[in-house]
């Protein structure tokens, strides 16, 4: 049966491509603003482009902020892409220092522009770039990642990247010259990823389809 | 790992996909939405649309080319070509692009590119630069090659990043459409002078012209036409160069 996912729309991202991804995945998407929609939701997505302190200030100002954590409390998968996933973080210093959800321990920080050695990194870091998994045994089995998405390229597009206070809640990394990046965090349902799955090609399509396993 | 990127451009006449030679010559190709396809699926990593007439007649029929393209191409979309305002590149982005470019608009009126940039983020706004050389270096050009601003193309990128821009769309004029390699000269001026990316555009012709504008020219992106769409190059064949060549570019 296909699954129904509900995409928030909170004024934010491309939630038309999000919702044709869905589509392609084998899932039925619903874009709405609605609050009651988001409470009876299964599946959850969190779009998001663009600035962390606007967009935390619209999900609390459209009272979105209670109806995200009362759905991952519940254990509904929710999935956080890009803009998304940093705003499942402790904070934010783009532009200033800003609260997120708190769903993920750590804090969203920009991509430094120097290495130590002096060597420019162009930001934004936009580009395609592949996975290195970070499965300890305990994760393993309940992770959206397996063995199949280790190496592969994601479309990543940001200048901001999330630090996680507990390793393990990082499952996947991806290097942008010398820098490790969190690519994908996940504690329990709660899934996050700093590319576009929406944008991966087939592996994107691949990534949803994971999600709409749970 | 800094990977290169290989885009498609797809210049628009609607409703037709249209090839010139420095911008101007037009000829048809055909239905824009079944070249995306292809390119799509043989591994393209963004697209790029340009709806060459828009700004000349005040006018912009890509939305609903771009409408389509999404069903079924999952990989980002740049569109360009007369946006004017806040709301053109609003709709733009909510018809399915990722990405807004913006020449003309942003040369009569600059603050639109920190407009646009705070709005929606720096990384949705790449600064359209069409460059032609000159005595002193490179003038940028506006009206899709046709109208000359006496601006420095080069100071020109850096105040585009001050502005906000994301990102660097530079098109050599003089090189556009004639196959004979990019103004890797003009892209390692620009590409060294800022610490945004960097797309060469203008004059891909055959394997080599890859390397001299990424080695030589440091760019972060290449956008390809001629090649592609004369089906002068495959997407394999030039893959298979860059690995060939030590380009890193995305394993699919």
């Amino acid at each position: 049966m296909k699954k129904d996912v509900t995409i928030l729309d909170y004024g934010i991202g491309n939630l038309l491509s999000v919702s044709r991804a869905i589509h392609e995945s084998g899932g039925i998407a619903n874009i709405t603003d609605d609050r009651e929609k988001i409470a009876t939701a299964d599946y959850l997505i969190l779009p998001g482009v663009g600035n962390f302190s606007l967009a935390i200030k619209e999900l609390r100002d459209r009272g979105f902020e209670e109806s995200i954590l009362n759905h991952q409390s519940k254990e509904r998968p929710l999935l956080g892409i890009c803009l998304g996933m940093q705003l499942f973080f402790d904070s934010s210093e783009e532009e200033g220092l800003h609260k997120g959800l708190g769903i993920i321990s750590g804090s969203v920080k920009s991509i430094p522009t120097k290495n130590q050695s002096g060597f420019s990194h162009k930001i934004p870091h936009i580009g395609w770039s592949p996975l290195e998994l970070n499965l300890k045994e305990d994760n393993e089995s309940k992770s959206i990642l397996n063995d199949q998405h280790d190496g592969q390229f994601f479309y990543f597009i940001h200048s901001y990247q999330g630090h996680v206070d507990k390793a393990e809640e990082c499952i996947a990394i991806t290097k942008y010259n010398d820098l490790n990046i969190t690519a994908v965090i996940q504690k329990n349902y709660a899934i996050g990823c700093q590319f576009h799955p929406e944008k991966s090609g087939e592996n994107g399509i691949k990534f949803l389809k994971s999600f709409l396993s749970y | 790992m800094r990977n290169i990127r290989l885009i498609a451009r797809l210049d628009i006449k609607a409703p037709n996909l249209v090839k010139g030679i420095q911008l101007e010559g037009l000829r048809k190709l055909g239905d824009p939405n079944i070249f995306a396809k292809k390119y799509y699926q043989e591994g393209i990593d963004e697209i790029y649309f340009e709806d060459i007439v828009a700004s000349l007649y005040e006018r912009n029929s890509l939305v609903e080319i771009i409408k389509r393209t999404t069903e079924n191409v999952f990989v980002p979309i740049t569109v360009g070509g007369g946006l004017r305002n806040i709301n053109d590149i609003s709709s733009a982005l909510r018809s399915g692009a990722d990405k807004v470019s913006i020449n003309t608009a942003a040369i009569k009126n600059p603050e639109i590119i920190k407009k646009a940039a705070k709005r929606f983020g720096s990384q949705s706004i790449v600064l359209s630069i069409q460059a032609k050389k000159n005595t002193n270096g490179w003038e940028a050009y506006f009206d899709n090659g046709r109208e000359h601003s006496g601006i420095d193309a080069v100071d020109w990128a850096s105040r585009g990043e001050e502005l906000g821009a994301g990102e660097l769309l530079v098109t050599s004029v003089d090189k556009e459409g004639m196959a004979k390699g990019f103004d890797s000269e003009l892209i390692k001026e620009i590409s060294s002078n800022v610490s945004i990316p960097v797309i060469a555009s203008g004059g891909m012709g055959k394997l080599d012209h890859l390397s001299d504008v990424i080695k030589l020219g440091g760019a972060d992106a290449v956008a390809m036409a001629h090649v592609l769409h004369y089906e002068i190059l495959t997407l394999n064949e030039i893959r298979d160069y860059a690995f060939k060549e030590g380009i890193p570019i995305r394993n699919i």
